[in-house]
């Protein structure tokens, strides 16, 4: 036994690599067979305080830089042209700002409340700090109804599109598994022709999604620009949401099936604020 | 390294961790941001040895894995793995302004594509994560032009002694 000790003392650097490659090794073991892993979601709780305090910090630094920039463009514009007019014409272009904000937020608001989905509006304030995995961090958590596997849409350019789905859930924060992740599938339909596939994401927020499975026939029936929804079936989405639009059809001679190009309807890119709908979790109830 | 300055490493990486996640995700090029959290992990575990660089980097891989999709243990097994490699050349070679920061940290992000690739195979085979693709050539890039400036800006807190060499 004391030999043994006198090793662990002597090779510490190799003993300590082997005890925490180990650690690491259950750990992945546990997790990639049990997803919701106490330990993490409780970690990722605790984590998600800092976090949502570096993106507040953040929001008032980035906040003062824009004033200080604002204010410095006025000081040199009116010193340029020292007329009062200039200024007026400065105000005027930051109520057009406002306005056009306003506006943004009124759409968004009114969407959140004649929305036929129940839904939770909520802020992005991050992303996965690598860039093996993908992921959407916003600002809502368990303590605001947030639940694991409920759906996640964005209103861009007057479409609700697709987002995502939750997948962990912290008691201020949630992380969602956008669409455009390799990992991430979801049940479609083309909203003319009503033909079937499953998208697929490619792993890069500004990239088309992969459409696979569409039964052949339907290449005289596909059109570019076509829109392509969520089909809902034996799916946690609910039915309809706008997922993007063809791109581009392929299909060789010997494939059973086509494949489709889809650009999401949703620019990942400028995500800035996002529903959570709380019907159709699969853990509704927990 | 003391027990101040590992517990300041910690909170460096950790501050990085979650700064890659918000704000520095503006420095984003196709949606892949460069990881700071690694090349200050290679200039810590480069000064402190393998015992320290192994421990830090097992405790932001920990910090990482709960603020992201990945599962728990993923990146404490990547960064402790290169934190074991990058403190075991300690003091082998002299450590200048530019060229050794970008040959460390292009190396780094290297090990970390190589391990990060080899645990999928073997714990998520069916995910479809894709490696040594286009967002790992744009990481490459983005790590290597940072690396001389984190260096340099890790070198300047003071919190480990760079001078140390192996012999003489």
């Amino acid at each position: 036994m004391s030999d043994f000790i006198d090793f662990l003392r002597k090779n510490k650097d190799i003993s300590l690599l082997v005890l925490l490659i180990l650690i690491s090794v259950i750990s992945l073991e546990l997790n990639t067979e049990m997803r919701t892993f106490q330990p993490a979601r409780i970690g990722f709780s605790i984590v998600s305080v800092f976090q949502r305090g570096a993106a507040g910090i953040g929001s008032f630094f980035a906040d003062t830089v824009n004033s200080i920039n604002e204010l410095s463009d006025l000081k040199d514009q009116y010193e340029q042209l020292q007329t009062k007019l200039v200024e007026y014409e400065e105000i005027e272009r930051n109520i057009e700002e406002l306005k056009s904000e306003n506006k943004y937020l009124r759409d968004q608001l009114g969407f959140s409340k004649t929305s036929p989905y129940q839904n939770i509006p909520a802020e992005v304030i991050g992303k996965d700090p690598g860039n093996t995995f993908h992921s959407i961090i916003i600002n809502k958590g368990r303590v605001d109804g947030i639940r694991r596997d409920m759906p996640v849409i964005g209103l861009q350019d007057g479409y609700h599109g697709l987002v995502g789905e939750i997948a962990q859930v912290g008691e201020f924060t949630s992380i969602i598994i956008p669409i455009y992740d390799e990992t991430a599938y979801v049940s479609a339909r083309l909203q003319e022709s009503r033909y079937e596939g499953l998208i697929n994401g490619s792993g890069y927020s500004d990239s088309i999604l992969k459409m696979n499975y569409v039964t052949k026939m339907a290449r005289e029936n596909v059109k570019y620009g076509d829109f392509v929804i969520t089909s809902g079936m034996k799916s946690i989405f609910p039915k309809g949401i706008y997922i993007g639009r063809v791109t581009a059809i392929e299909g060789k001679d010997w494939d059973t099936s086509l494949q489709l190009e889809i650009e999401p309807i949703v620019d990942f890119t400028k995500l800035e604020y996002v529903f959570v709908l709380t019907k159709g979790g699969a853990d509704e109830q927990e | 390294m003391n027990r101040n300055s590992l517990i300041g490493g910690t909170l460096l990486i950790a501050a990085f961790v979650i700064l890659q996640s918000t704000l520095l995700g503006k420095l984003a090029i196709n949606g892949v941001t460069p990881d700071f959290a690694l090349i200050i992990l290679v200039f810590i575990s480069n000064s402190s040895g393998p015992v320290k660089g192994q421990g830090l980097g097992f405790i932001t891989g920990l910090v990482q894995d709960l603020i992201s999709t990945s599962p728990l243990g993923f990146n404490c097994l990547v960064r402790t793995l290169i934190g074991f490699i990058y403190g075991k050349i300690r003091g082998k070679l002299f450590l200048d302004s530019i060229l050794l920061p970008v040959l460390f940290v292009l190396s780094a992000t290297l090990f970390k594509e190589f391990f990060s690739s080899l645990l999928v195979l073997l714990f998520m085979p069916e995910s479809g994560i894709g490696f040594f693709d286009k967002a790992f050539l744009i990481e490459l890039g983005l790590n290597a032009f940072f690396s001389p400036f984190i260096f340099a800006l890790v070198k300047f807190l003071k919190l480990y002694n760079t001078n140390y060499r192996d012999g003489y």
